[in-house]
């Protein structure tokens, strides 16, 4: 239960927080929706980037149909984005990482509840800590691989992704009731 | 060792596109309506064949009601060669099915 706190308290402050600066950006500059969404997303293109911003802040200042679906599909291509094409891959498998984590620990979380630990929990109320430390290490380790990975695994696609898949499946086993 | 990849069919597309007439800028709006492709799909692919020098852009001069000027793409010389070493349009996929029944009997 606590997992599921973890990811949607966070989205939903970030979407609240969202809608609540369109509000304004409306109100105060008449922007509407999509230059909005837009405007926000292109922000968060790296320097050598924002030309590509420009370029579509600029075609959507045409655009007269589609203009959400337009916004929405630039808005996607400026988060996907990497700061350097090299590291397209290595922003993928972030997300993927994180992504898999997530809904694996949330998944383990409801499956195996609470009880069934023989790991000393020093709350003392039930939670998997073992579990929730394991899925907190392997967040950490996602980033990492895929960002600044080891020599070995740096040279080889297959042997990172493998790594990942083996990294991931940890949890599982790290959280089976003992 | 850097590993050359097979352009996606969207890529090939695109680049067909700006083939057909290679002088003339584009925006990317017009592309986009051209191939149907959505602004998600198409600008990656932009940006891609830009970071490989087979693409120029440059911006609008004419900015009618003021509005921020366009950015403008067409192939450069290596872009058009590349377009020339492009396989041509894949077949319809009843052809494939036939071809494939023929080769396999």
């Amino acid at each position: 239960m606590m997992g599921i706190y973890l990811i949607l308290v966070p989205l939903g402050l970030a979407a609240v927080s969202l809608l609540w600066q369109g509000f304004r950006a409306k109100r105060v500059s008449g922007l509407d929706g999509p230059v909005f969404l837009l405007d926000r997303a292109v922000r968060m293109l790296s320097h050598e980037r924002r030309d590509w911003g420009r370029a579509m802040t600029a075609e959507l200042a045409r655009i007269t149909e589609g203009r959400w679906q337009f916004a929405l599909g630039c808005a996607f291509v400026a988060f996907a984005r990497p700061v350097k094409p090299r590291l397209n891959e290595a922003s993928a498998a972030v997300f993927a990482g994180v992504a898999a984590c997530a809904a694996i620990g949330v998944y383990v979380l409801a499956r195996y509840p609470l009880a069934n630990h023989a790991v000393h929990n020093p709350l003392g109320d039930g939670r998997r800590v073992d579990l929730l430390i394991a899925c907190g290490l392997l967040l950490a380790t996602y980033p990492w691989l895929a960002l600044k990975p080891p020599g070995a695994l740096a040279e080889s696609r297959t042997a990172r992704r493998i790594g990942a898949g083996a990294g991931c499946s940890t949890v599982p086993a790290c959280s089976r009731p003992r | 060792m850097a590993r050359t990849r097979r352009p996606s069919a969207q890529t090939i597309a695109v680049i067909q596109a700006l083939a057909e007439d290679p002088a003339r800028w584009r925006y990317g709006y017009e592309l986009s309506k051209q191939l149907g492709l959505k602004a998600g799909t198409l600008y990656p692919i932009l940006i891609r064949l830009s970071d490989q020098g087979l693409l120029e852009t440059d911006w609008e001069l004419d900015r009618p009601g003021g509005t921020p000027p366009r950015h403008l793409y067409r192939l450069t010389g290596e872009g058009i060669t590349a377009a020339e070493a492009l396989p041509a349009p894949a077949p319809k996929s009843s052809t494939t099915l036939r071809l494939r029944t023929e080769g396999t009997t």
